[in-house]
This record gives C-alpha cells, sequence and structure tokens, in this order.
C-alpha cells in the first residue's frame, strides 16, 4: 500500500459509512437507508464507553487472579488453585505445554488486551504511530477476545464431569467468574472503540 | 453536497449526562462491589493469633483447623519460623465470634491419631489430617495474640475445672503421662507429662485431679503409685494388689485422704508420691504429721527380736502409732547390770486417738498417763507368725510399776512394759521352721527311691509278666466245665425230671377227673372257692410269668422247637402205627360191652330190693360227699402251693435260660430217642391188646353186675369209696409236704440247682440207661397179656357162671377191689413221708452245695 499520498477520510471527503452495512452516504444523512442504522460520522461517546469497559475489566481481572479459580476436594484434603498457581503447578509437573497454553489464555491475552486497548485510546491524538498498524491491532485485539474465555471453559467442563461425591469433586472458585466478566469487559471495551477516530489525529495535523 | 462541516461546526455541547456514557455505570457498580466484599471480608475476620510450637508436623496452612469442642474457630492462614528457628509459629485467623473468649489462659494443642493403654483418639484425623485443638474458658478475658503451643492435651484443661497439684517421686514410678489417678477405683484425673525437678534428684509430674472431685484433695491427702501389681511380705503378712487393668498397662496413682484435718490445697501443690498405700498412710505418723506425734520410748526387758520400725503400736486393738526407732540400751545405773534392753521410740498419733488442736500432744501424754495409772503397760506380740514380727500392745497387765509416767521427761516420756517372753506363736513359726529344716529329707527321699525300686523290680517280675495269661486259661478252663457235656445234659435231665411230674399230675388230674363224676354242687362251689382264693394270688404270679416269657422270647428256642418237631415226628410215628389206628375199634367193641354190662346191671338192679339198693346208695353218696370235701380241703392249701410256685418260678426267671434250653433240647433228643424204641413203637399194639382184655373184663363186669346183689354192691362200693376217702386224705396229708417242698424249692440258689439237677439227672440217666427201664416197655407189654389172658379168663369164668354163684364171685372180687383200694390208700399214705424224704434229700443237697 502506498504512503506517498496520504488518505482522504470519509468525512473529509464529506460522506459517512453505515458501520452495519458498509453503505456510504452523505455526511448530512441521519439514518441509513438501507439498514436503518443511525449514521454518525464520529461517535464522541466511543472513547468514554472503552474506557469504562476497560476499568471495569481491570477491575473484574484483579480477584480473577487473586481467587481460587478451581476448588478441588478430594478425600482427604481441599485444594484451591488460582490461575497463575495452576500453571506454576503444572509446570513444576513437568507440563509445560500446557502451563504455556494457559499461561498465554488466561494471563498473556487479557493483558495484552488491556494493553493494546489501552494503547489505542491513548495514542488517538498522537501521530507518531502509523494509522494503519493501529487499526490492524484494533482488529487483532478484537479478533482474538473471544478466545481468552479457554480457562472458563476449562472450569466449567472440569466442574461438570468431576462430580464424584465424597470422593473428589471440582467446583469453580470466585476466579472463574471474575475472569468471564473480565474478558467480557474487555470485549466489550473493544468493540465500544471506534476505530475511525484513529486517522483524525493525523488529519487534524495535516489540516 | 454543502460545505464540510467542520468540528467548529459541530453541534453545541449537550448537557453532561448525555455526554458521558451510561457504560461508566459499570466499573463504578464494579468498584463499588468488589469495596463491598473487601469490607465484609475484612470485617467478618477475626483477629490472628501466632501459636508457637515445637514442630509442625501435619499443620498445613490454609486448611488446618483450629476447633474448639470439635467445632472449627479459626483456620490456619500461615506456618513459619519463629527467631532463630526456635520454634514454628502458626498463624490462626480465628472466628470473630470466639476470639474475646480465646485469653491468656487459653491452651493449644495439635489432636493426631494416638494410640496409647487407654484407647484409640484422634482416628478421625487419619483422612482429615490433623487439627489443632482449643481450650479456653467461657469468659472473656484480656485478650492475646501470641499463644505457646503444648505438645499434647494438657491435664489441666483450662475449659474444666479442676485442680493441679504437683507430684513428686524419687524414681519416677507410676508417673507417666496420661496414667489415671484413681479415687478408691474411679478415675478423677491424669498425669501429666513427668520432668525433672530442677535438682535433678526427684521427678516432678503435673497431676490434674477434675471437679468435683479436687475437693477430696487436701493436705492430709497422700498419694501412692498402683501401676502393675504389688506383692507384699510384710509384719501384716503377704499381700497381692493388682490395680485397674488400665493402670496395670500404663501405670496409675491413687489418692485417699486419711484423716480429716486437712485444708485446702492451692493450685500446683507439691505432693510426694509413695510407692505403695501403706506407705503412704503410715506417712501420717511421720514426715509433714510427725512433728505432730507424741513421742514416747519403751524399754523391753528379755530377749527380743522382730520389733522393727515401723511395727504398730495398738491400744484396745487400735493402732494409734508406730515404732519409729529401735535401739539398744545399756543402763548400769538404773538397772544393777550391763544387760542391754531394747529401746523402742514410738510415735503416737494424737488424732488416733481423738484429739486435736494445738496442745494436741501434752493431751496425749496425759491420756497415756491416766493409761499407766490404770495398769496398762506395753508388752510385745506377734504381729505376723509368718515372718515373727513383733508390735507393740498396750494392755492391762500386773506388772509392776518401777516408774511413774512422767509426761515431761527427756527426751521422751518412758511408757511402762511388761517383760518379754518369748514364747508361743512368736517361736513357733521360727521353731516349726527348725523342725522341718531338721527333718531327715535326705534319708526319706532314699527310703523312698529303695521302695520305688523295688516296686519296679516286682512289676519286672517275669512270674507277674505271665499272670494275665494264666489268668486267661483258668478262663478257658472254667469255659472248657461250662461246656461239659454233663453241664449240659443237665436240663435234659430236670426236662425228664418235669415230665415224670407231668406225668404225676396228669394222674391226679384223672384222679380228680373221676373225682369229679361223683361231685356234689357245693362241695364244688367250696373247691372254687379255694381255688378263688389261689385265683387273688395270681396277677404277682403272671407278672412273674410274664417276666419268665420275657426271658424265655430270648432263649434260642429255634433249635428247641426242631428237636419238638422231631419229637412230634417220632410221636406221629407211634400214633400212626396200625397198632393205634385199631384202638377205636378197641374201645369201640369195649363200649359196645358196657352197654351190654350196663344193660344187664339195669336188669340186675330192678331185681334188687328197693331198700337195701337205696341205704347202700345213700351211704356211696356221703362217702362220696367226704371224699369230695376232703378233696375241697386239699385244694384249700392250693393258693400256699401257687404263692410257692410262684415264689420259685422268680427264682426260676434268674436261672440261665439260655442253658437250659440247650438241654431242653438234649431233653427232646431223648425223648426223640425213646420214643423211636423198638418198645415204644410196639406199645400201640400191646395198648390194642389191653384194651381187647379191658373189653373183655368190662363184659364180665357187665355179667357179674347183672348178677349183682344191690346191697351188697352198695357195700362193696361203700368200702371202695371209702378206701378212696382214704387215699384223699393221704393226698391232702400229703399237699403239705408238697408246700414245703415248694417252700424248700424257694430257698434253693438256682445256680446250686444246676449242679444238683445234674447229680439227679446223671442218677435218672443211670436209672433209664439200666437194662431194667429199657425192658419196661417189654414187662407193659407182658404185664397187658397177662392182664389180657386173666380177662379172658374172667370172661370164661362169668359166662360159666350162674346168677347166685356169679354174685357171690362178684362180691368176692369186689372185696379184691376193695383190698386194691386199701393198698392204693396205703401207697397214697407213704407219699407224703416219700415227699420228705425227697425234700430232706434236696435239703441235704441244698446244704451240700452251699458247703
Amino acid at each position: 500500500m502506498a504512503r506517498a499520498e496520504p488518505l482522504i477520510t470519509a468525512r473529509a471527503a464529506g460522506l459517512v459509512g453505515c458501520r452495519r452495512c458498509t453503505r456510504v452516504w452523505p455526511a448530512t444523512t441521519e439514518t441509513c437507508a438501507r439498514c436503518g442504522e443511525p449514521l454518525v460520522s464520529r461517535d464522541p461517546r466511543s472513547l468514554q464507553r472503552v474506557w469504562a469497559w476497560w476499568i471495569a475489566g481491570v477491575i473484574a481481572y484483579i480477584p480473577a487472579n487473586l481467587s481460587p479459580m478451581l476448588s478441588t476436594r478430594t478425600l482427604t484434603a481441599h485444594h484451591e488453585e488460582t490461575i497463575v498457581g495452576g500453571v506454576i503447578e503444572l509446570a513444576l509437573h513437568g507440563s509445560w505445554e500446557i502451563a504455556l497454553i494457559i499461561l498465554i489464555a488466561s494471563v498473556a491475552i487479557p493483558v495484552g488486551k488491556f494493553v493494546a486497548i489501552a494503547f489505542l485510546a491513548l495514542s488517538l491524538g498522537s501521530t507518531r504511530f502509523s494509522e494503519h498498524g493501529r487499526h490492524q491491532l484494533y482488529h487483532v485485539v478484537e479478533f482474538i477476545g473471544r478466545w481468552s474465555m479457554i480457562d472458563v471453559f476449562v472450569v466449567a467442563i472440569l466442574s461438570a464431569l468431576v462430580q464424584l461425591g465424597a470422593v473428589v469433586s471440582v467446583n469453580p472458585g470466585v476466579a472463574a467468574l471474575t475472569f468471564a466478566l473480565s474478558v467480557i469487559f474487555t470485549m466489550l471495551s473493544a468493540q465500544s472503540f471506534d476505530p475511525r477516530l484513529i486517522y483524525d489525529a493525523p488529519e487534524k495535523a495535516r489540516a | 453536497m454543502t460545505a464540510i462541516p467542520s468540528p467548529e461546526q459541530l453541534p453545541p455541547r449537550r448537557p453532561i449526562w448525555q455526554r458521558i456514557s451510561p457504560v461508566w455505570l459499570v466499573p463504578i457498580a464494579a468498584v463499588a462491589i468488589a469495596l463491598t466484599v473487601a469490607w465484609n471480608n475484612y470485617n467478618s475476620r477475626g483477629p490472628l493469633i501466632v501459636i508457637s510450637f515445637e514442630n509442625a508436623s501435619g499443620i498445613e496452612a490454609g486448611s488446618t483447623a483450629l476447633r474448639y469442642r470439635d467445632v472449627v474457630v479459626g483456620t490456619v492462614e500461615d506456618v513459619r519460623f519463629g527467631p532463630a528457628l526456635r520454634t514454628v509459629n502458626v498463624s490462626v485467623r480465628l472466628e470473630p465470634g470466639v476470639a474475646p473468649f480465646v485469653d491468656e489462659e487459653a491452651q493449644f494443642w495439635v489432636i493426631r491419631p494416638q494410640i496409647d493403654a487407654r484407647g484409640v483418639q484422634g482416628l478421625d484425623t487419619v483422612l482429615s489430617g490433623v487439627y489443632i485443638e482449643g481450650a479456653w474458658d467461657t469468659v472473656p478475658g484480656t485478650q492475646s495474640y501470641r499463644f505457646q503451643g503444648l505438645e499434647a492435651e494438657p491435664v489441666a484443661r483450662s475449659d474444666r475445672g479442676g485442680i493441679t497439684v504437683r507430684l513428686s517421686s524419687i524414681d519416677g514410678d507410676g508417673l507417666s503421662q496420661g496414667a489415671p489417678i484413681l479415687y478408691r477405683g474411679i478415675e478423677v484425673g491424669r498425669v501429666g507429662q513427668p520432668r525433672l525437678s530442677e535438682d535433678g534428684l526427684r521427678v516432678v509430674a503435673d497431676a490434674f485431679v477434675e471437679a468435683p472431685h479436687d475437693a477430696l484433695v487436701t493436705t492430709a491427702t497422700r498419694f501412692w503409685n498402683v501401676s502393675g501389681f504389688r506383692f507384699t511380705l510384710g509384719p501384716q503378712g503377704a499381700e497381692l494388689d493388682v490395680a485397674s487393668m488400665a493402670a496395670l498397662l500404663s501405670g496409675g496413682i491413687s489418692f485417699d485422704t486419711i484423716v480429716n484435718n486437712g485444708q485446702a490445697i492451692r493450685n500446683g501443690q507439691l505432693f510426694q508420691l509413695y510407692d505403695a498405700e501403706a506407705a503412704a498412710r503410715s506417712s501420717l505418723f511421720s514426715g509433714a504429721l510427725a512433728a505432730r506425734a507424741a513421742r514416747i520410748s519403751m524399754i523391753f526387758e528379755g530377749e527380743v527380736s522382730g520389733l522393727a520400725a515401723g511395727a504398730t503400736v495398738e491400744l484396745g486393738g487400735v493402732e494409734i502409732g508406730r515404732i519409729a526407732a529401735v535401739s539398744g540400751l545399756i543402763d548400769p545405773e538404773r538397772f544393777g547390770n550391763s544387760e542391754v534392753r531394747l529401746l523402742a521410740t514410738a510415735e503416737i498419733n494424737p488424732q488416733r486417738l481423738g484429739i486435736s488442736g494445738g496442745d494436741a500432744i501434752q493431751r496425749t501424754y496425759n491420756l497415756l498417763g491416766q493409761e499407766v495409772a490404770r495398769g496398762q503397760r506395753a508388752r510385745l506380740g506377734v504381729a505376723s507368725i509368718l515372718t515373727g514380727a513383733l508390735k507393740v500392745s498396750i494392755g492391762e497387765s500386773d506388772a509392776p510399776l518401777d516408774r511413774p509416767f512422767d509426761p515431761n521427761a527427756a527426751p521422751y516420756p518412758e511408757f511402762p512394759t511388761e517383760r518379754y517372753e518369748a514364747s508361743g506363736a512368736g517361736l513357733s513359726a521360727e521353731q516349726l521352721l527348725e523342725r522341718v529344716a531338721s527333718l531327715p529329707v535326705e534319708e526319706i527321699v532314699d527310703e523312698v527311691l529303695s521302695i520305688l525300686e523295688n516296686t519296679d523290680e516286682f512289676l519286672g517280675d517275669p512270674a507277674l509278666q505271665d499272670l494275665p495269661e494264666q489268668a486267661v486259661a483258668i478262663l478257658a478252663a472254667l469255659r472248657e466245665l461250662a461246656e461239659a457235656e454233663e453241664i449240659q445234659a443237665i436240663p435234659g435231665r430236670i426236662d425228664a425230671s418235669l415230665a415224670a411230674l407231668q406225668t404225676a399230675t396228669g394222674e391226679a388230674e384223672t384222679l380228680l377227673l373221676s373225682l369229679n363224676e361223683a361231685e356234689a354242687a357245693a362241695a364244688l362251689t367250696r373247691a372254687l372257692d379255694a381255688a378263688a382264693l389261689a385265683a387273688d394270688s395270681l396277677p404277682d404270679f403272671l407278672l412273674e410269668l410274664d417276666r419268665l416269657a420275657q426271658d424265655l422270647r430270648a432263649l434260642p428256642l429255634n433249635e428247641a422247637v426242631t428237636s419238638a418237631t422231631a419229637a412230634l415226628n417220632g410221636i406221629e410215628a407211634v400214633v400212626t402205627d396200625p397198632a393205634i389206628q385199631a384202638i377205636p375199634a378197641d374201645v369201640g367193641r369195649a363200649l359196645d360191652a358196657a352197654v351190654a354190662a350196663l344193660e344187664d346191671a339195669r336188669g340186675a338192679i330192678g331185681t334188687l330190693t328197693e331198700a337195701q339198693a337205696f341205704e347202700a346208695l345213700a351211704a356211696a353218696l356221703i362217702e362220696a360227699e367226704t371224699l369230695t370235701r376232703n378233696a375241697a380241703a386239699a385244694s384249700v392249701d392250693l393258693p400256699a402251693i401257687a404263692a410257692g410256685v410262684e415264689t420259685t418260678v422268680t427264682a426260676a426267671a434268674a436261672i440261665p435260660f439260655d442253658d437250659l434250653s440247650a438241654e431242653a433240647e438234649a431233653i427232646l433228643d431223648d425223648v426223640r430217642a425213646l420214643t423211636s424204641a423198638e418198645a415204644v413203637q410196639t406199645l400201640p399194639a400191646r395198648l390194642e391188646a389191653a384194651a381187647a382184655s379191658l373189653d373183655a373184663v368190662l363184659g364180665e363186669a357187665n355179667a357179674l353186675i347183672g348178677a349183682l346183689d344191690g346191697e351188697a354192691l352198695g357195700q362193696d362200693a361203700s368200702a371202695a369209696l371209702k378206701s378212696l376217702r382214704a387215699a384223699a386224705a393221704d393226698v391232702e396229708a400229703a399237699t403239705p409236704g408238697l408246700a414245703a417242698i415248694v417252700a424248700s424249692a424257694e430257698e434253693v440258689r438256682f445256680a446250686e440247682i444246676g449242679r444238683l439237677l445234674e447229680q439227679i439227672a446223671v442218677d435218672i440217666a443211670a436209672v433209664t440207661s439200666a437194662p431194667a427201664t429199657q425192658s419196661l416197655p417189654d414187662d407193659l407189654a407182658a404185664l397187658l397179656g397177662r392182664l389180657d389172658a386173666t380177662a379172658a379168663a374172667a370172661e370164661e369164668t362169668m359166662e360159666s357162671l350162674d346168677g347166685p354163684a356169679l354174685a357171690s364171685a362178684l362180691q368176692s372180687a369186689l372185696a379184691d377191689l376193695s383190698t386194691l383200694a386199701g393198698d392204693l390208700s396205703t401207697a397214697a399214705a407213704g407219699t407224703p413221708a416219700l415227699i420228705a424224704r425227697i425234700d430232706a434229700i434236696a435239703a441235704e443237697k441244698i446244704g451240700r452245695a452251699h458247703v
């Protein structure tokens, strides 16, 4: 893609695109005549929502890591594991691969998402970063968000399967709920982000 | 297209509630929730206490619980070392509810699975893991957050009332952790961990006595060790003491409050632990209480041995003190010689005399002084025969008082004594032992050994070894004897005798039958009455018969039956003899002749003078009546006879019939042989001839009757009947003899009869085998032949006779008949004598048998 010529935004061209059906309308059009979606060139409260969801996600992420994710009760012992504790235990038992998967899915990705969303939101007013690269980052974040639920799935399946009465029983801990909430909030945060804002700052700078 | 709207052309700023996204509510709510949860958590958290343990075996952070009365009231949060690794500090988060009660008094220890003599404890912790047990009282006190954990459950739990005492022992016997403290066999407390005292000389252990039993422990309480069992041999004899099984295994401590004036103790009071109950009880007279004992001295003269410290001092049988010390005393100034005397110091316990208070000792001395004044003296007595130990008893004595009782004498008041005479039971045990020791045990053992050797030799003697064989030989000889033919033949001979008896009976029966023909109803009635009397004794008789029958049933009858069958076959052969067959014909002829004779008689009777005939007939009838009366009289004796027979049968029931049956078999064989004898075979023919002769005689009698003179006939009949009566009388006389025989037969011991019978049988056998006997049938036949000839001659004579001549001849014949009857009577009269003789012979035999 040629970078020689700066891009012209739709707003600069006097147009507005429908975010649902992608139909392009004149900038003054209020509503998409094709799908009925309200047409807004920029969502003025996008950043607010991003930050609100982001904060909620971070808040939920704290107990998700401090509280036990799995509560295992055997005949003689009662065992509770946090996410990181489980990863360490798996690693100590030699299951490096699984430990790695869980570490990536439960720690690296959520943290990465928080960082990525914060970066996107904070870098809106800056021109130091390539608009296109940030847009691609945004897509990656949005795509990968749903896969963060892998840990919650594992807990749900274990809890459903391992219920052997007094001998062994596995129950989800508090972290399972808060982790799921954290993932959901992060996804909503990513969704609330209006990627068109990425292009506003360079445009303003050029103008 | 209009102009591109610039940012400045954006709509004017809207109110803040429109510019702010409602999504902000989400993080706010999240923060609020988090804060609330955090606040709640913090609020519901109790204080964190730290318990220091020696080690933390089994304690895990996060899972090990703190329990109070088995309710979880906290969780271990952290386990870490204390400063310089001296302790393990366990941090426990308490439930806020119980926190105020966990004060300075709280105790903590770890419950682990434990097996000891008292059972299994903490079994549940095998699965669930150990937990920390806490104990504190129910009163909130000063809060504390650092505690020293205990190694095990404390003896004195702060949540239970009671009192802690310290027990001190020299060797630590009985002081083991958890050992029970018993009061009269009831467990009222426990002993804690024993430890060495600071100076290392004693073993000290805390002991806890639970409420309400703690009130039993006072300063007068004594503790002693009851672990295991104890065997003591002391002045009071041997004693075996076994405590409870648990105490046997883990040891135990018992206590008792021996006197009542003890004061309440404080926590941690030190008590001495005594080895035995006796020592504990006697300690009241020494040690702490000794200071309060009244000491007196006693000087005993004579040869005293066996008095030792600890011996009892009794007053009127009640122990009031103990001998504290015994020593010798030489005091020439006082006693005038240098003899060694025994000086005993006794401690008298005033409490035993019911004296207490500050001046108890003085009052005790006063009391003792009064006793001395009353004539009481101390004397030595035997406390134990076994050990020869002595005791001191104070009692009345007439011993002179050489020196008055001075309560203030130094060092101790002297109590007057009585001279000790080492006599009686005191020395008897010793003497007994000496006597036992002086027994010539070695010699006795030697004697016994030699006796045993002799016995051994005797038993090993070959002659003795042969003894059983000889006994066996003797038995064999005996058996041979029993199987000897002579013995075997005895029953056969008996049978022959019985047959003879039967024949006699048959004859008697015939006689009776003939009597019956002339019977009078009254006589019959009397006879029946007599028979009824006899019948009364029958049931017993029948019982005996029943027993006899049972015995008989056991006999090997088959062989007897076979023999009988053979005998019957012989008889049958006789019966089927043509000569016998001809008998009926002969009889028929004889009957014809009799009928003819009767016809003639009728004719003759018709010619008789009626009066004469009637008188003669009347006389004849009177005679007949007399005869029947005699018969009745004879039958009166029958019951007695029957009873005798019954007794005899009873005795006979005891006869070994097994052998008898064999003998009977032999007899039957003899009978068979007899019947098959040629002479017997010819008997029928002779009988026939005899019948023919009888026929002829009857015919002649017939003719004779026809010629009879009625009167003469009557007189002759009368004479004949008289003779018969005499015979009957003789029979009557004979009956007692029979009874006597039966009676003597009763006395016979049937076992011995065998031998007698054997002899008799031998005799009989000799008789039967005598040629004369063998020729008897021939003689009989000859006799019959002669009879026949006579009858024929008579017939001829009769035929040749005319009426009057016939009548006179008949008269003479009847006279002969009468003579014949007289002879019969004479013969019958001889029967009793014969019977008596038989009786005498039998008695003699019996006597010999007895000899």
